[in-house]
Formats: C-alpha cells, structure tokens, sequence
C-alpha cells in the first residue's frame, strides 16, 4: 500500500511544487476581494490537487499498468482515496495558514476572524465532492473521464457563492458540537461507501 | 507443469467472440501465439493479466488460480507490451524507483546491467524514448525480478528487424533456464519461425492449433501448380487457394495425404508460419 | 565443431544437425567424451527451437553416438573404432545404394558403372 502512496507522489513529483503554485495562484486571486477565501482557496487547491492526479493516470493509461504490478485493484482504490484525504488536509491546512499570515501583515484586509469550522466545513466539501467525484472518474472511460472534469470545474465555480454563504450561515448561527460531529461522521461515512463502490466499480472494469 | 492453463474461456464482444478456447503454454519452452489482428489474441493475454473478465472459463498461471492468487502470480511474472504506459513524464530512473519496490525479488544489479546493454541513460525521460527503446525498457524490469514467465503482447510491432533479432538473443538467454517460460503474440511470425517452440493460431476467436512448430510446418504445405487440377472436390481438400493467370497456390494441412493425392502434378513447398496464417485467414476461393 | 545450417536443404534441420555431429564423430573430428553443447545453448546458437536440437540428441543417443548424464550434459560416446568403422561402412553402403540407383536410371550397365568407378578411382590416387 505504502508503495501505491509513494506511486502517486513520485508521479506527480512536481506534487509539492503544484500544490504551493495552486495555493499562491488562487490566494492572490482571492484574498484581496473575498471574506470566504479561506474556504475557496482550501477547496480549490485541494481539489486541483486531486484532479491533477487523477489526470494524470488517464492521461498514461496507467490503469492498465498498475494492473500489471503486484497489486490488487482495491489497493489502488484504497491508495487514490487516502491520497484524496492527504490533499484536502494540504488545501485546507494551508489556506489556514496563509489567511492566518495574512491577517497578521495585512490588517487591512479586514479578514475575519477564523476558527476551526473553517478548516472543517471546506474539508467537508472537499471531501463531498471528491466521493461523487472518483466513482466516475474509476468507472468512466478517458472520454468519459473529460467530460465529468469539466462537469466539476464548473460545479467548483458555481460554488464560490454558495460557499460564502454557507460559511457566513454557520458562523451566525454557530454549530453546536453535535450538530458539528454529526455532519463530520455522515461524510467521512459517505467518503468510505464512495470507496466501496468505486472499488467494486473497478474490480469489474475491463481494461 | 504447465506455464499457462485456459479452459474454455469465453469473452463476447459486439465485433466478435472469444470463443471456449482452452490452451496450454508448456512450461521451459517459448510459445509462439499467432493470429490475424482483431481475432482474440490480445483479449486471450489481458484474460490471462486478469485486465479482462471471461464471461466464463478459468486461468491458471504457473499453477495458480487467476484472479484468487493474483498478487503471487504478478510477482512471478513479467509482461512486456506494446502500449507501455509508464509515466511519460518520469526519467528512466524515477520510473524504476517507483516500480520496484512493488517486486520481492528485485534485483537491481541485473536492471542496470540491462540498462547498460540497451543503452538505456537512466536520466533519460520516458516520453523521450524511441519506441524500440520503450519496448527494451519494458523488458529490462520485466527479466529484473526473477520472472518464470515472460507475458508479451505485440512487443516487436513497430520495431526494426535488426532490434527484433537482437530480442530473439534475449529470449534465448532467457529459456537457457528450463524453468522459465515465454509466451509472445504477435502478428509478425517471421520472428517465430525461427525459435517458437510451439504455436498457438487463434482466427476468428477460436484455437486452430497449439502444436510443436516443426509439426505444424512439417504438416502442413504449400502446393503450387495448373489451375486445370482444381475442381470442387480438389478445392475442398485445401484450406486456402490463391488463384491466378498463370497457376495456383494453396495452402493444405495434411501434406502426406497431399503427396499422395496430387504426386508430381504439383511442386510441394514448405509453408512459413505466415503462409498457414494468410491462406487459414482468408480461407476458400482468393482471386489474385 | 562447426553446425552449419542450410535453409535450401530438403533435409528438416534436426536431420541437418544429426547428420553434422554424426560427421564430426565419425570423422573423429569429435572424440570420445567430448562434451556438447547443451540443447539450449545449441537452440540459442543457432536461433531454433530447443524441440529441434532435442530430437537432434535423442536421435544420436539412439544411435548410440553420444550419451546423456543427467544434471551434466552430453558427451561422445566411448565407442570404440570398429562400431565407428561399422557406422562409415553403413553409410557407405547407403550412398552405394544411391549411386546404383540413378545408374539404372541412366540406363548404365553394371560393368559401364564398375569401368567409371575405376577410372574416377584412379583419378584420386593420383599425388
């Protein structure tokens, strides 16, 4: 399994590199205008990330060879999800910090103020949309797989809004802890079912 | 023991059907498998690489149960083909490190003593390898992990004569060991006449022999000789006829009977594996 | 010891072979136990199915030409000059046997045949 993580970053060994240029790009277009940015940097970072990867597999027609290493297709599932986990934790983690940095030198900026549900909820959707996400795209052929990425690159676009709202929503109003490990437990439950399918959708796919 | 073992297996596609074919590749020996393209072979070797689900029939690898023993037979294998799908963007090197570990029996002298032989730079980016370099890059970590059993799938279409043969040196190298085998498919059987052992011909998605190669060409014949001698009864003792204005030539899978039938009114020639491939594909009546 | 493979020849290759280590056994040109090539070291060399040159071997084993010693490879046999001698006179007779024939082809009489032969004889006595 180890060996299936290590894969994916040395693949994409630019990974790193990728991730702080999807962070800076999207916190210079951000920051200065939105009072949500610290939720849509975190996600679209996280998710670039994700789509990146991903991409990159249909792009080589890697399935058909990890096929042919020692490894059971679960375990390439199994590794994708947990990699999907480990960029949504970069996105979001990072977009705290940098907003937190800022807020810091640029008291201009009128950033509000942050707590932990700004790491949690863009984790949640993150998370969402990454458990719809990777069924399709292990299911789906390499035609099928453009269409769902541009499917999402707009569903992401469309989100900034909603977002801002969601977020100024739950901030008004407060989550209580229940409510909170509730919405955090339905989803991380939603994130392994979609991990279930997706392994049974690619243990039945002919390559 | 055998290598490979295919029971009726059975795969249905809207062009055509894999139809119960049950094949033996015989271990310490190199099995050629042949075929016109699009007639199975290359779903007959992703059934076996467990890339394809037969609607019905069993695999078994090296003795063990395909898809159950799945992890120990990839280790046990390696597999060459001619859609290599590394990481394009990965130097030669990255990629290596990237696939090793996955193999038990990893053996990293012997890989870069084939990069060496190959004249592979280990620097080099895989998206800026020639296709002959690709393929030799396929086999070096294929034959570096201890392989019993070579899978190849096309490996030489694309490739120069003078690479194809340098690959024949490969495998014999390989095969010097009476514990390893080799299964390679190719439309390309002028690279099998010289050291397949065996040959399978699939056409039309069934098995049409899977015997030693001299028998086959020892049985089978190529006859040339007047038009004048071909009426219907004639015409069915041939698999194949190829007719035109100055005579025929035809392809028969029973020489002896042949020479008895026919004596001196024809010349009898040894077919190449190319000719039982070409006249069993086109079968019945070609008009030159 | 030198396999010369001809692709002309009507002769299958595994005869080829036998015919060309029976030659250099007979000829001396390989002794007794000498070792041969393995059959798939011999295959590689000469870029044919190890089938072939296993035939090969089993039919000079049966010819009693060569031994196999399991685990170490074969060997010329030890066989002594007048199993030797034998084997060259029977083939001897065998290419006399040819030479009858096509002479009755040609429509020679035994004595025309018997006057040609002395004659070629004389030929190569000469220094």
């Amino acid at each position: 399994m180890l060996n299936l993580l290590r894969k994916d970053f040395i693949a994409l060994k630019s990974t790193l590199w990728l991730g702080i240029m999807f962070l800076a790009v999207f916190s210079v277009a951000f920051i200065p205008k939105l009072s949500s940015s610290i939720h849509l940097v975190g996600i679209y970072t996280a998710f670039a990330l994700l789509n990146q990867g991903t991409m990159i597999d249909i792009k080589n027609k890697n399935h058909n060879f990890l096929i042919t290493l020692p490894v059971k297709r679960r375990h390439i599932v199994q590794a994708k999800y947990i990699t999907a986990i480990v960029y949504t934790l970069f996105g979001v983690l990072a977009s705290f910090g940098i907003h937190l940095l800022v807020k810091q030198s640029f008291p201009a900026l009128n950033k509000p103020d942050y707590s932990v549900l700004d790491i949690l909820v863009p984790a949640g959707i993150v998370l969402l949309l990454a458990s719809i996400y990777l069924p399709l795209f292990y299911s789906l052929s390499k035609k099928g797989a453009s269409v769902i990425n541009v499917v999402f690159l707009i569903i992401l676009l469309a989100l900034a809004q909603p977002t801002a709202m969601l977020m100024n929503m739950v901030n008004e109003n407060g989550f209580n802890s229940i409510q909170a490990l509730f919405l955090m437990t339905s989803i991380l439950l939603l994130f392994i079912a979609s991990c279930c399918l997706t392994i049974y959708l690619f243990s039945r796919k002919d390559l | 023991m055998n290598a490979i073992e295919l029971r009726n297996l059975t795969k249905a596609y809207p062009q055509f059907t894999v139809d119960h074919v049950s094949l033996e590749v015989k271990k310490g020996f190199i099995t050629g498998l042949i075929g016109p393209n699009g007639v199975g072979k290359s779903t007959l070797i992703k059934m076996m690489l467990g890339m394809v689900r037969p609607d019905s029939g069993s695999v078994k690898i090296l003795g063990l149960d395909m898809p159950k023993d799945e992890l120990e037979i990839k280790q046990r294998i390696g597999i060459v083909s001619d859609d290599c799908f590394y990481y394009e963007h990965l130097t030669v090197s990255d990629s290596m490190k990237m696939i090793a570990p996955f193999y038990k029996k990893w053996n990293e002298k012997k890989f870069n003593r084939y990069l060496e032989q190959f004249e592979l730079s280990p620097k080099k980016k895989v998206e800026d390898l020639s296709k002959g370099m690709k393929v030799k890059f396929s086999l070096a970590i294929a034959l570096s992990h201890e392989a019993e059993l070579l899978i190849m799938d096309e490996p030489t279409s694309g490739l120069d004569p003078v690479f194809r043969r340098e690959l024949l040196d490969l495998l014999a190298d390989m095969m010097q060991d009476e514990n390893n085998s080799i299964i390679f498919s190719t439309h390309i059987t002028t690279d099998l006449d010289r050291v397949a052992d065996y040959i399978a011909f699939i056409n039309r998605g069934k098995l049409v022999f899977n015997e030693a190669k001299d028998e086959v060409l020892d049985r089978y014949a190529i006859l040339k000789g007047d038009q004048q001698l071909l009426d219907s009864d004639v015409r069915n003792k041939f698999v194949g006829i190829r007719e035109t204005a100055v005579g025929f030539e035809g392809l028969v899978d029973n020489r002896q009977e042949a020479e008895q039938l026919f004596g001196n009114y024809v010349v009898f020639n040894k077919p190449s594996l190319e000719d039982i491939m070409y006249f069993t594909a086109k079968g019945g009546r070609i008009h030159a | 010891m030198n396999i010369i493979l001809s692709n002309s020849s009507s002769d299958p290759i595994y005869i080829q072979i036998l015919n060309q280590i029976r030659q250099s056994i007979l000829s001396g040109e390989l002794r007794a136990g000498d070792s041969l090539p393995s059959i798939r070291q011999l295959a590689k060399d000469l870029q044919i199915s190890v089938i072939t040159t296993k035939r090969a071997y089993e039919e000079l084993e049966k010819e009693k030409l060569i031994d196999s010693v399991a685990g170490k490879g074969c060997f010329v046999s030890g066989a002594n000059k007048d199993f030797i001698r034998e084997q060259r006179m029977k083939l001897l007779e065998e290419k006399l046997i040819d030479i009858i024939r096509e002479s009755k082809e040609l429509s020679m009489s035994r004595q025309n045949l018997i006057d040609h032969l002395t004659l070629l004889f004389e030929e190569e006595q000469k220094p």
